[in-house]
């Protein structure tokens, strides 16, 4: 017999009914065989959370086929699921989940839908995917993934198909101005992207950590920086708080909090910086042996004065102290880190030189006037910064493009880290290390020109844009007609109306498409705009292939497994893309790409991934076998060494004055674009946001509209969004509400619960209602809200989903349709909102 | 012998705030809906049952921006020494366990609410529906049967802990020592030693910047004006009652010793 404690508690009553008759309780034997197993677990279950996208190690505890609750695998270093993650199986149950195949009847965006059988929804999709190949029109399809219905299979599919027409969703996320803001300064190639895991703060051992552009507390990645940060909050952490609003959490008694004004970030680090040289706060061993500091600059071009082979065997002219002259620095003796010098008859100067020039008039004062942060405040941050290095960091960032200005604003950060020398210091900046797995299927070199590529290349203004993570210009290029003319949307577990800014002009180019698709488990009010909906399973009712992308010190490989049966009548995304495949491709091309995979199953991809692991290291080989990773579902692997190192730099160092952007500023100024120079270039200059250039002052009702994580909601997706799960917690939270400062908001007449009516000045017929929440702990020119929870513009997806809020923002909806210059991100937060009492 | 006296402890320094533990003890209670009382594990998983939250989250903010201080602290049950709760109960629904835990037997609880007058950090709430009363278990089952609570266990970040109480007292008093001096300024465990006279110590400890007390809710001298007041009358009304509860009485006792002796075990015994 399985004792419960319901039986337990049973049978100490009996007991003591019992005792009073004068017998003996029998519960020494029955109550001994109360185990770990009894409550709850039959069957443990390896899995990767995809509450969001980080794929955290969990294990599912499963009891008569149904899916109870998860843990954190133990075999990490840093076991940890958050509280987004332990809901998942209030997504699982969710009673809102799609749950058979749809058909739009009413026009798109009407959220009208008829049920339909497999047969019929794929045979409609799979005919209209064939026409368009046998038109040679396979490339008009738009590919929107994300939340992959088949992962390793779906993206193959849809290039040998023959589009590569992919709009992903980096240029709102990963794949923005952060990439290059850091590898500006570290490198990286011709055009230096470095990914999240390239460098992290190491939290754990930190005495001081500055948070700017990424929160750890509401933010992403429980394993294994949610963690680590923990870790180093009891270690002693201390935080600073750069940010319009102070997230409760990163620190109650131990985080300054420097409020400055959205968009005004490089105003605070230009003063920062300006405090750290005149104090000599900097770390001038590291500057000499790891960074370019030493480089002497041309004073007119603020190009490199000669930096020969770079990338190769990069040497390049420096200041020796000794000889008294310019020579390259494989022949200096003393390479001087200041001074200005004449060299051929032009004004040199060292990169360390021109970085102090160029803020030596850019006072704590001169910042405060713009950033609105007090000037002791920036001052004391410079002394702490200065006490803790190199066991300190300013946070490198994550979803990073906010405003026009964000590229200077992610160089400055790294910049400064590499003045205060924490680069590949314990306490400081450490560097990831990852394994990499190749997939088994085929994959065909299509002829045709992307969209993303075309603009890439031949359109101002989007030279760096990152072709694959170029989501955005989907409207656009629909709007445009350019190159040619999309005709079909196919939505794999994405959201791209929700899930980047300017979502209003995404819904505007899907109703142009001749048919669109979406694969999702949950809906999203992209789902509202679609043709047929292909219900996928969750996560947690399929088997994936292995994981490797994680974001730690050390390589980590990760098994999942399916937890469950899938639920109502959706289909497994593996068997799905098939199934389309198969209306789709002849038989022979069937046969050739897919037929290993349809015999083998998910074992053939993992066995292909195992037996081309890429990356172990000698100490890795000695720790992995594939028996220890299916055991404990997870391995993890060396640490990459704690030192100082560039990634392939032009001048084979850390640079602190980036000839990458000394580069793009010439180009651009050579090219008469000016005011997109100001955002790339080696030195300490303010640049405005796009707000700043709309007004210099924000009226009383005006706001730039800001948005965060909460720690109970993730994405777009309704796996957090709808569910019951994180309601209790995220409602005491008023995370569906936005939030403004008290004083604003009173002057407003406003007063906490009050519906209010918020717009975008530029597009002032797109309204989103919302309840107002004021608090002292937004800046007043900022209006906050979680990302992910309100309902915002389309609110007929509010009929869809009976658990999430009914209303509130997101700010995607109403943003402009605006890109970074040159690189061409989102700039999710610059333009201003009015508000005012809903009628 | 083992140590029976269990103990939880919230480090609200190394706290990240991302309610795992929140949302942990609700899944937890779910859970024991499924296996206790035979509801289906979808039908749990799909209504919001506040009242099984035995962890809540209480927002509060003071000051004015832009010298602002924001505190989300976690509100559950104190598990008191001297259970007001259990003092005022006239069903003698609630009872201490050996582990510490403070535990409200829902067949005999009888749905008066005395136990939220009697409560001086005010934590039993009353759930219409079911017309009972409800509040942290401190997980008693779980740590019986050799696991850890449920807050405990969901913490990524080492800020809920449970254990042995002289072992949650020694850790938490440790870092509070930590804290101290990396910050200057004083800490508190609150409940590692007798709060007053009225709760005395705790089951579920507090780490805490004494600054910061108030907005966790953690008050220098609680007390509760009801429970004194009724207490009398309660005593009272015992008395009434007369041999049946006496009885009662005696073999409550009787079966925890039992319990105590052959029951008891946890996870290092294992």
């Amino acid at each position: 017999m399985k004792l419960t404690r319901r039986s337990f508690m049973k049978t100490s009553m009996a007991g003591l009914a019992a005792a009073v008759a004068g017998g003996t309780p029998p519960l020494a034997a029955e109550a001994a065989v109360v185990t770990a197993s009894d409550y709850g677990v039959e069957k443990k279950v390896y899995m990767n959370c995809r509450m969001c996208a980080q794929f955290c190690p969990m294990v599912g505890r499963v009891r008569d086929g149904r899916l109870v609750s998860v843990e954190a695998n133990p075999n990490t270093p840093y076991p940890a699921v958050c509280g987004r993650g332990r809901a998942a199986p209030g997504a699982l149950y969710d009673p809102d989940r799609i749950k058979g195949p749809l058909i739009a009847t009413g026009e798109k965006g009407s959220g009208q839908f008829r049920s339909a059988s497999w047969e019929e929804a794929l045979d409609m999709v799979g005919k209209k995917m064939a026409e368009l190949r046998n038109q040679g029109e396979a490339h008009t399809v738009a590919y929107f993934p994300r939340f992959n219905a088949a992962p390793g299979l779906d993206n193959a599919l849809f290039n040998l198909y023959g589009t590569d027409n992919l709009f992903n969703y980096g240029d709102s996320c990963y794949g923005s101005t952060n990439q290059i803001g850091l590898g500006s300064v570290l490198g990286g190639g011709p055009v230096p992207r470095q990914g999240n895991s390239a460098v992290m703060g190491d939290y754990e051992n930190a005495r001081l950590a500055v948070l700017i552009g990424r929160n750890p507390v509401g933010g992403l990645v429980a394993f294994p920086w949610g963690a680590m940060f923990g870790r180093g909050r009891k270690n002693g952490l201390k935080t600073v708080v750069i940010d319009p609003r102070k997230p409760a959490g990163t620190g109650e008694t131990d985080a300054d909090w420097l409020p400055v004004i959205p968009g005004t970030d490089t105003a605070l680090l230009m003063a920062l910086a300006n405090v750290i040289f005149a104090n000599k706060y900097y770390d001038e061993d590291f500057l000499r042996k790891h960074t370019n500091a030493d480089m002497l600059i041309n004073q007119e071009t603020l190009l490199p004065a000669d930096l020969q082979n770079p990338f190769e065997e990069p040497d390049y002219l420096v200041w020796d102290e000794a000889a008294g002259k310019a020579v390259m620095k494989s022949e200096a003796e003393k390479p001087a880190l200041f001074g200005e010098y004449d060299y051929e008859g032009a004004k040199v100067k060292t990169g360390l030189q021109a970085l102090i020039d160029s803020c030596a008039s850019y006072t704590p004062e001169e910042a405060e006037k713009i950033c609105g942060v007090k000037a002791a405040q920036i001052t004391k941050l410079a002394s702490d910064l200065n006490e803790a290095r190199p066991r300190c960091f300013l946070e490198r960032g994550y979803r990073s493009t906010r405003y026009f200005n964000s590229m200077n604003e992610r160089r400055m950060v790294s910049v400064i880290n590499g003045l205060l020398g924490v680069y590949g210091e314990e306490g400081g900046l450490i560097y990831g290390r990852n394994v990499r797995l190749d997939n088994p299927f085929a994959w065909s070199e299509n002829e045709e020109e992307t969209v993303c590529g075309h603009y890439a290349e031949n359109v101002e203004g989007f030279e760096l844009a990152d072709p694959w993570n170029l989501r955005r210009l989907f409207p656009k290029a629909v709007a445009e007609n350019r190159p040619y003319k999309m005709r079909m949307a196919f939505i794999n577990g994405q959201n791209p109306v929700g899930g980047g800014s300017g979502g209003w002009f995404t819904a505007e180019a899907l109703k142009k498409m001749e048919m669109v698709v979406a694969v999702s488990p949950f809906w999203n009010e992209s789902l509202l705009f679609a043709d047929v909906i292909l219900p996928d399973t969750t996560f947690m009712e399929r088997d994936e292939p292995l994981f490797a992308e994680y974001k730690a010190t050390f390589p980590v490989l990760t098994v999942h497994n399916k937890a469950v049966e899938p639920m109502f009548n959706v289909k497994n995304g593996y068997d799905m893309m098939l199934e389309l495949a198969r209306r789709v491709f002849d038989e022979d091309e069937y046969e050739e790409y897919f037929g290993d995979f349809e015999r083998g199953g998910i074992n053939y991809i993992i066995d292909y991934q195992l037996e081309n692991l890429m990356g172990l290291n000698e100490a890795d080989e000695k720790t992995f076998s594939r028996t220890g990773l299916f055991e404990s579902g997870v391995w993890c692997g060396t640490p990459a060494p704690i030192k100082p190192a560039a990634k392939r730099s032009p001048s084979g160092k850390i640079e602190v004055y980036s000839t990458f952007m000394a580069k793009w500023n010439d180009r651009l100024k050579g090219e008469g674009r000016e005011k997109e120079a100001m955002y790339y270039t080696p030195l300490f200059t303010y640049a405005p946001t796009y707000w700043q250039g709309l007004k210099e002052t924000l009226g009383e009702d005006e706001f730039i509209p800001i948005t965060g994580f909460s720690p109970l909601s993730s994405f777009t997706g309704a796996q957090t969004r709808n569910n019951i799960l994180l309601k209790n917690a995220g409602e005491s939270l008023d995370y569906d509400h936005v939030f403004i400062n008290a004083s604003k908001g009173r002057a407003l007449g406003l007063k906490t619960e009050d519906e209010v009516e918020i717009f975008n000045i530029e597009m002032p017929s797109v309204k989103v209602r919302a309840r107002v929440c004021l608090t002292e702990t937004v800046e007043p020119h900022a209006l906050f809200c979680y990302y992910g929870v309100g309902t915002g513009y389309f609110t007929k997806i509010a009929e869809k989903l009976s658990v999430a809020a009914p209303d509130g923002l997101n700010p995607n909806h109403i943003g402009n349709l605006t890109y970074t210059p040159v690189d061409a991100s989102a700039p999710s937060q610059d333009f201003i909102v009015k508000i005012r009492r809903a009628l | 012998m083992k140590e029976k006296q269990m103990a939880v402890c919230y480090d609200s320094q190394a706290c990240i705030k991302c309610f795992a533990c929140v949302v942990n003890c609700s899944v937890e209670n779910r859970a024991r809906l499924q296996r206790e009382r035979g509801t289906g594990v979808e039908k749990t998983m799909m209504e919001k049952l506040p009242h099984l939250n035995y962890l809540t989250i209480e927002k509060s903010e003071s000051g004015v921006f832009p010298d602002v201080k924001s505190v989300a602290a976690l509100k559950h049950c104190q598990h008191c020494e001297y259970p007001k709760c259990m003092d005022i109960c006239p069903a003698e629904a609630i009872s201490k366990e050996d582990t510490g835990a403070v535990l409200i037997n829902r067949d005999k609880c009888v749905g008066c609410q005395s136990c939220i007058d009697a409560c001086p950090y005010d934590v039993p709430v009353f759930d219409r529906e079911t017309g009972k009363t409800y509040k942290c278990i401190m997980c008693n089952d779980r740590l019986e049967a050799g696991l850890p609570t449920a807050c405990a266990e969901a913490c990524p970040s080492v800020a809920i802990f449970c254990g042995t109480a002289s072992d949650v007292r020694a850790e938490a008093k440790e870092r509070a020592e930590r804290y101290e001096k990396v910050f200057g300024k004083k800490f508190i465990v609150y409940g590692a030693e007798p709060v007053n006279s009225h709760v005395g110590s705790l089951s579920y400890m507090t780490i805490a910047a004494e600054e910061n007390a108030d907005p966790y809710m953690l008050p220098e001298n609680p007390k509760s004006g009801v429970s004194i007041a009724r207490n009398v009358i309660k005593i009272g009304g015992a008395a009434a009652i007369g041999a049946a509860a006496a009885g009662i009485a005696v073999h409550v006792s009787h079966w925890k010793k039992h319990k105590e002796d052959s029951v008891y075990h946890h996870k290092d015994e294992e």
